[in-house]
Formats: structure tokens, sequence, C-alpha cells
């Protein structure tokens, strides 16, 4: 019996068939959908990290530690930068064994790789996506601001001149303002004229670094008051110049009159 | 009779399409290619004929039952020498010692050879037809394979990257290591000999 034959009377004995299409549709298509799970993840692992090391406390670094090398060494996002490595190379294992994946080489696809996540990264940190959920993050994952997020921590410290929240209510009479820390505890701190941004009303439902001295149970009296990030700081500028604009605009208005 | 012929000449991807439903077409296709194979096989195990169609037995059983799966961007000849090689290392892993030389029997591979690399005149032709078996074994086995498929299947570029799941880049960087390596061994002998 020649070779053709033989196999033929196996298919027939053993009633083999071929893996239904369907079987074979879902196996290539999980390997896209997981090339690109990685992908996006990558993503958001580049957004955190871009946020991470932007709004790292550069402007206020010798209120935190005095030497600027071992402010670095202590700041720097080493978990996300190993997941996004981690997450490069799932990428990379899982694009290579798509169906046509081994025709690129490893240059191509690590430029993919590092391009599109640096893409949609930028859009996810921009939008303020990767800022949030990092919040989220150290709000909901046991351990996450003490290991990863370790800036939270950093600014809910009180006793050491440093703290965060968000600012619930501006009272300028009364030189007071409002916030919420990210144990959801409410402080009242005093400012004065000096300690203050220009325009107080600005600061609210904005996230704020403050710098200063607990007078109180509670209560903080600031010296420095400074947006969380960038992001915020650029909001605060915004409305700000909006508001001037506006102001002029009434000026010239009564003036007129 | 005339439709025997006709379905002789039908494209590789047709006989694929048509033997998923109908296995005498993917008779055909084992007809096809059993003879290249059952050699490719022996080439890069140097196995004896009867395991070396035990293995190419599985190689058409995995075919078809993988037949859903050929991607039609890719040549046929590639996907199965592709599953052929895999199925022959995995074979190999299992139950065959590493070979003292390469199993070849085609002259044009030595004129191949001889074509694309440039070995020494002193290597005559009787030398290299009597070494290059043991060449190939002394190659590292990267170097090894991709010559086989260039010079004795007698393969090109994009085809060898198809079947060992290289880019093509890496793929001629590879070939053109392998023959500055066969030059060398082959030189080396012909020097002690």
């Amino acid at each position: 019996m020649d070779i053709a034959n033989k196999i033929l009377d196996t298919i027939e004995k053993e009633h083999i068939t071929p893996v239904p299409k369907w079987k074979c549709m879902v196996h290539s298509y999980g390997i896209w959908v997981m090339a690109g799970v990685f992908l996006i993840l990558s993503s958001f692992a580049a957004a955190i990290l871009v946020e991470m090391i932007v709004d790292n406390d550069w402007d206020v670094y010798s209120d935190i530690n005095g030497s600027f090398i071992s402010f670095v060494i202590e700041t720097l996002p080493y978990v996300w930068f190993i997941s996004l490595v981690v997450l490069y190379l799932l990428f990379r294992y899982t694009f290579r064994h798509t169906k046509q994946g081994y025709r690129y080489t490893w240059f191509i696809v690590a430029a993919v790789a590092v391009g599109g996540s640096i893409m949609v990264g930028s859009l996810l940190y921009v939008t303020g996506v990767s800022s949030e959920a990092n919040m989220a993050l150290s709000h909901h994952v046991p351990g996450y601001k003490d290991v990863v997020y370790k800036r939270v921590g950093r600014w809910q410290k009180p006793t050491k001149g440093r703290l965060s929240g968000v600012v619930s209510l501006v009272e300028e009479e009364k030189n007071i303002i409002k916030i919420i820390d990210t144990g959801r505890g409410e402080w009242v701190i005093i400012v004065t004229s000096s300690t203050l941004p220009q325009n107080t009303r600005m600061l609210s439902e904005k996230r704020v670094r403050i710098i200063g001295v607990q007078t109180g149970d509670k209560v903080f009296t600031a010296n420095k008051i400074l947006p969380w990030g960038v992001r915020d700081k650029r909001k605060i500028m915004a409305e700000t110049k909006s508001e001037r604009k506006i102001n002029e605009v009434r000026n010239i208005k009564q003036r007129a009159r | 009779m005339g439709e025997n012929t006709q379905i002789e000449k039908l494209s590789d991807n047709e006989l694929v399409r048509r033997s998923i439903s109908d296995q005498q077409y993917f008779a055909i296709l084992v007809r096809r290619y059993e003879e290249r194979l059952l050699r490719y096989i022996r080439r890069i195990s140097n196995v004896q004929v009867e395991e070396a169609e035990d293995i190419l037995q599985e190689v058409f059983l995995k075919v078809y039952r993988k037949l859903n799966d050929f991607d039609d961007a890719l040549p046929f000849s590639s996907w199965v020498y592709r599953i052929t090689r895999n199925q022959t290392i995995s074979a190999f892993r299992k139950r065959i010692r590493r070979p003292q030389a390469v199993w070849w029997d085609s002259e044009d591979a030595i004129l191949n050879i001889r074509a694309e690399i440039d070995i020494d005149k002193d290597v005559d032709q009787t030398f290299l037809r009597e070494h290059i078996g043991e060449v190939l074994v002394e190659m590292d086995k990267k170097y090894k394979e991709v010559l086989i498929l260039r010079f004795l299947e007698e393969k090109s570029y994009n085809e060898i990257a198809d079947i060992v799941k290289k880019p093509a880049g890496t793929v001629a960087t590879l070939i053109h290591r392998a023959k500055k390596q066969f030059k060398k061994i082959i030189e080396k002998k012909q020097q002690t000999f």
C-alpha cells in the first residue's frame, strides 16, 4: 500500500477530521486579541510612567529630600518601568505567534509596540485617564501607594509638613480653604495672601499639594500651595486667564457707561 | 481520464480547499509532495526510509487535521515543509540520536554549492561529493538547516523564511554565515586529508 492510501486508510479507521474552521479562527483571532490587549496595557503603563516622571515634585524636591540624586533614586517609578518592559515582551511574543508575525524583525515589532504605546499613552496622559487610573489604583489596590505610587503617601504626612487633597471649599474672606485628603478626611487650611496662588477660587475642585505646618486637629497652615500635577496647573492657569479676560471686558463696559 | 488530468492540474490551494470535504483530493496532495518531503526528512534527520515514512505519515495526518488552519497567503509548499520540519525535529528529539552524516542524493546540490560558495579550487568535485554529508553534520544546526533548504531543497529565501518562521533578512544573514562556515570546514578537511 502506498503512503497516500495508508494515510486515507488511517483517516478512515480513526475517524480523523479537519479541525473546524471556527476553532482555527478563534485561535488565530485570540492571539491577535491578546497582542492588542498587551499593547493597550503597555500604552497604559507608558502613560502612567510619563505621568509619574513629569509630576514627580521636581519643583519641591529640596523640601522632600535634600539631595537631588537620592530624590531621583527614591522616586523613579521602577514598578511601572518593569511592567512596561514585561508588557512589551508579552506583546512581542504574542505578535510573533500570529500567522505572519514571524516575517517581521525584532526591530520592527519593537518600533510598532513603542510607537503604538507612545501614541495611545500620550492620549491617555493628555486626557487625564492615566492620572485618574493611578489615583483609583492607589485607593483600591492594597499596598499600591506604599510600593508603587509613593507620591500619595509622601503628601499624606502633615506632621512632616506635607499634605495633599482635593479642594472642596474656598472661603477667600476668611482666608481658609478646605480639602479632602486621600483618606477621605477633611482639613481646614489656613492661608495668607502671600501663600496663595493669584486667584484662590481657581483652586476649587483641583488636587493640590500643600507645604506648611500642622497647627491643630485637621488644621494646617499653608506656606506653599501648589497644583498636584501639570494638568492641574494648566487648568488653573487657563481658568485664571479666562476670568482675567472676563474682568477686563467687564471693566471696559463699566468705563464706557 | 480527462477528468483525472484536470484534477492533477489543480493548484495546491485549490486541492486544500477541496480536501476539507473530500479526502480523495487530499490523496492527490499527498502524492504530489510525498517524494520531496521524504527526501527532506531524510536530509535533516538521516533516518532510514521506514522511519522517514513513519514521520511522513504523521506529517500528512497533521496537515489533514490542520487543513482549515492553512493560510492562503502562504504557498502550500512552505506550509507543508514547515510542518514536516517541526514534526521531524520533534520525532528526532524523542527517539533519534544526532546523525553522523547528512543523507543526500542529489548531484545538483554539488553544483549549487559550487555556484554559490567560493570554495578553494583545490577542493575538487569528488572530494566535495564524498565529504558534503560530514561537513553538514559539523555545521551549527541553524546554518545546516538553511543550507539544506537552500542547496538541497532549492528553496528561495522567502520560502525558507516561511518554513523556519524567521524574517527574510535574518534568513539571508544565516545563509551568508552558513556559506562561510561550510567553506571553512570543507577547506580544513581538504588540508588535513
